[in-house]
């Protein structure tokens, strides 16, 4: 007989004796009794749905904004790159909300850990490029803001020199901000929040996350 | 939930509560992350026992739930340990035993080594679940499965016999 079924006896046999768990068992019954316990696979539901409302509305709003800015063509680009940018978001955060709605806990293991790996590497994308495209998308939000809130064209107001030197802080932003926070987490290194943090916008996350999906598929697939 | 739904689920858990343990001790590696996913386990079955067709196999939807909870939580908590530091989780450092306890803490190690998914294939194995269970379980096929299964075991094998022949 093969070692794996000689020892499932002694295995059945010592899950008898893994006790230590009972007493949680026991006070888990009787706190869902009393409906005080939650937590859900869908817990990552709720922050797609928001920003897939929000990225409609600010769609339409920059719709409405570019109409108004005809003429001027450096706040049309500016709409332009926002509402780009707003698309994009909402097209993903869509592709989220459909992916956590149809998550069933109760169906096939290897199914349902396939649909929430491709919901994790979706949320670390998403994450990653807002995190890195958010100093380049400074200006032309800061355009905008300035033009539909207060009336002012920044372009006028503050002229090219100040434009173009924003833009190039915002690319330098990029390489500084994750230099900064390689040290921050160097110096908080216990902290978990700021090794996440970087790991997303490294992108190490994404590439775990995407290997998980990989050793899934294979999983998935009848082996040679 | 009515009470007697609430008696009917208290019943089926205890009736298949060892396999959750198993499963806890499977994916948690100290005993804090054991208690806490044995309870996120017990809080998700609750949750979803309304939606329960009783003329399905209760173990089955168990398991699909007690499993995928299992594996997005031990995702959640860190990435997969390298095999090593799963040895190293799994074994409690417990005195040796007799030769059988020795080979059964390897193959706690060897599980606590798989990746997630291969994982939930050897604990359903180990529990005895027909091939056409473990494959309606996992969403494999029974042919997966039991390629599978039976590569795991010549790893088993070849495991313990590199101990065997060190110790």
């Amino acid at each position: 007989m093969n070692e794996l079924d000689e020892l499932r006896d002694l295995w059945r046999e010592q899950g008898r004796s893994l006790d230590e768990l009972r007493e949680i068992e026991v006070a888990t019954l009787a706190a869902l009794k009393t409906e005080r316990l939650g937590g859900s696979l869908r817990r990552w539901a709720w922050l797609p749905a928001f920003e897939l409302a929000a990225g409609i509305v600010a769609q339409l709003w920059l719709v409405q904004f570019i109409e108004g800015v005809l003429g001027a063509p450096l706040l049309v680009a500016s709409g332009i790159a926002l509402f780009v940018a707003a698309l994009v978001a909402t097209m993903v955060a869509a592709r989220q909300v459909f992916l956590a709605a149809t998550v069933d806990p109760a169906g096939p293991v290897a199914e349902v850990q396939d649909r929430l790996e491709q919901l994790r590497t979706l949320r670390l994308w998403a994450t990653r490029w807002t995190l890195l495209l958010s100093p380049l998308l400074w200006t032309p939000l800061a355009l905008v803001l300035g033009r539909a809130m207060f009336g002012v064209d920044l372009q006028r107001a503050v002229g090219w020199p100040w434009l173009l030197a924003n833009l190039a802080v915002g690319y330098a932003a990029i390489p500084l901000g994750l230099r900064a926070l390689a040290r921050a987490s160097r110096r908080w290194g216990a902290s978990a929040a700021w090794q996440r943090l970087r790991e997303d916008v490294a992108g190490r996350s994404l590439a775990r996350a995407r290997r998980s999906l990989e050793e899934i598929a294979a999983f998935r697939k009848e082996p040679a | 939930m009515t009470v007697s739904g609430q008696e009917t689920f208290v019943a089926l858990v205890r009736e298949h509560g060892r396999m959750l343990v198993q499963i806890s001790h499977a994916y948690g590696w100290t005993e804090d992350e054991r208690k806490d996913l044995h309870q996120e386990v017990l809080t998700q079955l609750w949750k979803a026992f309304p939606s329960y067709d009783l003329r399905r196999r209760f173990s089955t939807w168990m398991y699909r739930i007690a499993l995928n909870v299992a594996i997005s939580s031990s995702r959640r908590r860190r990435e997969h340990l390298p095999l090593e530091d799963a040895a190293a989780a799994a074994d409690p450092g417990e005195p040796r035993g007799s030769e059988l306890e020795q080979r059964l803490r390897s193959l706690r190690q060897l599980v606590a080594g798989l990746p997630p998914l291969e994982r939930a294939l050897v604990l359903l194995y180990l529990d005895e679940r027909s091939q056409k269970e473990i494959a309606e379980v996992l969403g494999i096929t029974e042919s997966n499965v039991s390629t599978r299964i039976h590569r795991i075991k010549q790893r088993l094998r070849d495991r313990m016999s590199v101990e065997g022949e060190g110790s």
